[in-house]
């Protein structure tokens, strides 16, 4: 399976994450006109799109709980 | 009781024969006009990967659906900076009709876990599950624990936690299951989280559609490992399972 990151060309942020058996380019197979299929192994969604390349945001602050003894 | 044959209009019969029992039964057509549908077999469409575009079989009453998103991916254990899991993606079926998005992972253990969500849209109705959130496999000390499994979704084939310096276990593909969270063997490190599960939904679609688009989710990344622990394990993907059934 070959990841892809789902951009919508109005935003230009990554809206979804769909696996492909053969690599994808253009508008993704049955999908609307205004989204595209970027190959992408590191892609997040929200993650934002310019010049063929994918900026993922911000890790989610970790929360450190250390288990109680 | 005998036959009735109906002559073809350029070739063939059609014979109508009535049971053989005793008494009187009767045999009442609808009061419109079309065609007499025979009972027959419900059709199963699995969606496994990818997108693109269902056809509803001709004569088809009714469509179930079920489907889930893509697990959440299990973070990465250890001290330093193992880093989060990846959110799994959103499996949807028709536009604005049948969505559910994926499981996530909090990076270390902790109570503010969220799965996925399954959102039923009318026509449709059905009922969405919200994903469940990864199981605390930690024990008593950071040193030599296990980290979190990911969280089940309805299909099951969760990742369970690595254990110390073990990477997780990866969720089932096509399950929606979130991937195990790395273990943890440095004193100052931390078990790394499961990713959660995808949204559930399971619906009816009455009077479908000729079409509906349909996305698969792909499940979320696996976090990488931090100092002396174990690196998370990969989402399971998403599944959509489509029966046509035409009685």
């Amino acid at each position: 399976m070959i990841r892809h990151c789902i951009i919508d060309t109005n935003t230009n942020l990554v809206v979804n994450i769909i696996d492909y058996e053969t690599e994808q380019t253009g508008v993704p197979i049955g999908l609307e006109e205004h989204l595209l299929c970027v190959k992408s192994d590191t892609g997040q969604i929200g993650g934002n799109y310019a010049n063929g390349v994918i900026i993922n945001p911000p890790q989610p602050k970790l929360i450190m709980l250390r288990a109680a003894l | 009781m005998g036959d009735i044959v109906l002559a073809g209009s350029t070739s063939g019969t059609t014979t109508l024969t009535p049971a053989a029992v005793s008494g009187t039964t009767t045999l009442t057509l609808p009061a419109t006009t079309g065609t007499v549908a025979l009972y027959a077999n419900p059709q199963i469409t699995t969606y496994t990967s990818g997108s693109g575009t269902y056809t509803t079989p001709t004569g088809a009453k009714y469509l179930v659906v079920k489907m889930v998103g893509g697990g959440g991916g299990g973070s990465g254990g250890g001290g330093g900076s193992p880093s989060t899991g990846g959110t799994g993606g959103t499996t949807t079926f028709g536009t604005s009709l049948l969505s559910c998005t994926g499981g996530s992972s909090t990076g270390q253990i902790s109570s503010s876990q969220a799965g996925g969500v399954g959102t039923v849209s009318s026509p449709a109705i059905g009922y969405g599950i919200t994903g469940a959130v990864s199981a605390a496999n930690g024990i008593a000390s950071a040193v030599a624990s296990s980290g979190g499994s990911g969280g089940a979704s309805p299909f099951g084939g969760n990742g369970f936690g690595g254990w110390s310096l073990n990477a997780g276990q990866a969720a089932v593909a096509n399950s929606g299951s979130g991937g195990g969270g790395g273990g943890n063997a440095n004193a100052s490190g931390y078990i790394g989280a499961g990713g959660t599960a995808g949204g559930y939904i399971d619906a009816i679609i009455t009077s479908p559609s000729s079409t509906y688009s349909y996305a698969i989710a792909s499940g979320g990344t696996a976090g990488t490992v931090g100092t002396t622990g174990g690196a998370g394990s990969v989402g399971g993907s998403g599944i959509i399972i489509v029966i046509a059934y035409f009685g």
